[in-house]
């Protein structure tokens, strides 16, 4: 409370180095606690949809590589679901097990980034350094399959560009082995650290409650119910796998915590690890995709979505017939988030907040389009 | 004499300075994530001297990351002035260097190249450019810091005319 008795205005942003992205946060601070919080955004405006619809719709996968940058096969993913539904096209199992593995990568080096920054904030430096340098094993393996690291402009309608290179799937299989390995470093530096414990635990609470009004899609929900997972109910491709389960419940019980939802995603790397080293196994033979003129879409709207690393990324193409989509629609799991970050800031300390943002894995560039 | 000190001294000044620039991030939309690439233990940024810096207002290189929204240039504009002098900045990504995809040439909001709203002294274009890339870049960042315009390594260099040839294939 400042002398005249209101609430302390503090305004941060777009560009502050403890936001997410450009994004202005207005917050109501009484002494060291934050009463009140308000988010205004539309600074990562881009203007991705108009793009889109002057594009092509073979440069338009490149176009939603850039919806989501750190997970960009995503955005491709759920765009070339959509064209193929309207066309009725079967992805060939070869095709398909490409995707998951991509996809898979990708995951894994979302979740290491986030996890990343996590302990950035919290003050962990080295994990940090450790993290980044497996995911730099990860967009090694992203860059040896697509040319890419970031960006792969890989998949196809029908497909994917072309196969895997010769001796991707031994070096797969080196370095999830190596993954598993490092993951009990991270246990031992970070996740049963006393230190780490008592700095997260109990903070930055996403609770059930707020999970159901705002629509929180990904690891937040996940932590109330193991199921709240597209892959496992019938996203293409994921039928080749067998479902590695997820223990059913962290010891720590379900409060919805920084330090639960820190090790959920942790186990979430370890799941998909085990994923990637079982289809690299039995990768189908065959083609990698499938023949046709994929240059217009049929007209009409469609509708298809993806269980991206931050929750689920749903979008919606409108044809006219033509070669370029008449208009492009998304619903992106950061969309949710933000809607609920000013409940979720509120009661929060100061020297809290950019344990919050770091911990809440927004990206702004996928609201603001 | 006093002048030549007064060059001299500038002239260490100046070269103390290119090993200990402290950058400010501007976040835009894609790139960070090749940023904290570069900056994570591979590629190790630090070992120029570069140092992150949460507060503009004591940075010395504003560093641009991807395309920057025409809602927010008037942001990045008074995050500039803000700064003290000498300051440098450095747009990173084709979209920060010419609005790229986004550009309102395509159709896109993005502002077409962050020069026409702050004076831009290194410009890497790439979606996202490679590590390698954005330390080349910070390489003549810091050349330009020391006051030699272009890669210190070719102003230096003397190679004799025939071996020219040669010369460009070995090198790394």
């Amino acid at each position: 409370m400042n002398i005249r008795g209101g609430l302390i205005e503090w305004v941060v942003g777009p560009f502050h180095s403890m936001l997410p992205g450009p994004i202005r946060l207005s917050l109501g601070l009484d002494g060291e606690v934050v009463r009140s919080a308000s988010t205004t955004s539309g600074y990562a405006r881009r203007g991705m949809v108009s793009v889109l619809k002057r594009s092509t719709w073979n440069q338009g996968i490149v176009i939603m590589d850039r919806l989501d940058p750190e997970s960009a096969i995503f955005g491709e993913w759920v765009f070339c679901l959509a064209a193929e539904k309207a066309h009725r096209a079967e992805v060939p199992a070869r095709g398909q097990a490409i995707r998951v593995l991509i996809a898979e990568l990708s995951r894994v080096s979302a979740h290491l980034h986030q996890l990343a920054n996590v302990a950035r904030s919290a003050g962990s430096e080295p994990v940090f350094h450790f993290m980044l340098r497996e995911r730099e094993a990860v967009l090694d393996l992203v860059e040896l399959a697509s040319g890419s690291r970031h960006a792969p402009a890989f998949l196809r309608f029908g497909g994917v560009r072309e196969d895997v290179t010769e001796g991707f799937l031994e070096r797969l299989q080196d370095v999830c082995q190596r993954l598993l390995e490092r993951i009990s470093e991270y246990n031992d530096l970070l996740t049963y650290n006393e230190a780490f414990v008592r700095r997260v635990s109990g903070r930055a609470v996403i609770s059930r409650d707020l999970v159901r009004r705002h629509g929180i899609t990904g690891v937040p929900a996940r932590i109330f119910d193991r199921s709240e997972d597209l892959r496992w109910k019938g996203l293409p491709g994921y039928a080749l796998v067998q479902h590695q389960d997820l223990p059913a419940k962290l010891s720590s019980g379900t409060s919805g915590d920084l330090h639960q939802r820190f090790v959920l995603k942790l186990q979430e790397i370890i799941q998909s690890a085990h994923l990637l080293q079982e289809l690299a196994q039995h990768l189908p033979s065959g083609p990698f995709r499938s023949e046709g003129d994929f240059t217009r879409v049929p007209a009409g709207v469609h509708f298809a979505e993806v269980e991206a690393p931050r929750g689920r990324l749903k979008v919606e193409i409108h044809s006219g017939g033509g070669t370029t989509p008449s208009d492009v629609r998304f619903v992106t799991p950061s969309e949710s988030l933000l809607a609920a970050l000013p409940e979720f800031l509120i009661g929060a300390p100061v020297e809290d907040l950019e344990l919050a943002l770091a911990s809440l894995d927004l990206q702004v560039g996928e609201v603001d389009q | 004499m006093s002048r030549w000190i007064r060059r001299k001294t500038g002239e260490l000044f100046d070269w103390a300075r290119s090993s200990a620039l402290r950058y400010h991030l501007v976040r835009g939309v894609c790139c960070g994530d090749e940023f904290v690439q570069t900056v994570a233990a591979r590629y190790d940024l630090e070992r120029f001297g570069a140092q992150p810096e949460g507060d503009h207002r004591i940075a010395d290189v504003l560093v641009v990351l991807g395309a920057v929204s025409a809602h927010a240039a008037a942001d990045l504009e008074k995050l500039y002035q803000e700064m003290p002098e000498p300051k440098w900045v450095m747009a990173v990504g084709t979209c920060a260097c010419s609005g790229g995809v986004f550009s309102p040439d395509c159709g896109g909001e993005a502002i077409p190249g962050i020069g026409s709203v702050v004076p831009v002294d290194v410009f890497i274009p790439g979606c996202p450019p490679r590590p390698e890339a954005i330390i080349d870049g910070w390489i003549q960042l810091q050349a330009k810091v020391r006051g030699i315009e272009g890669p210190m390594n070719v102003k230096k260099r003397r190679v004799p005319r025939e071996n020219l040839l040669e010369e460009e294939w070995s090198a790394p």
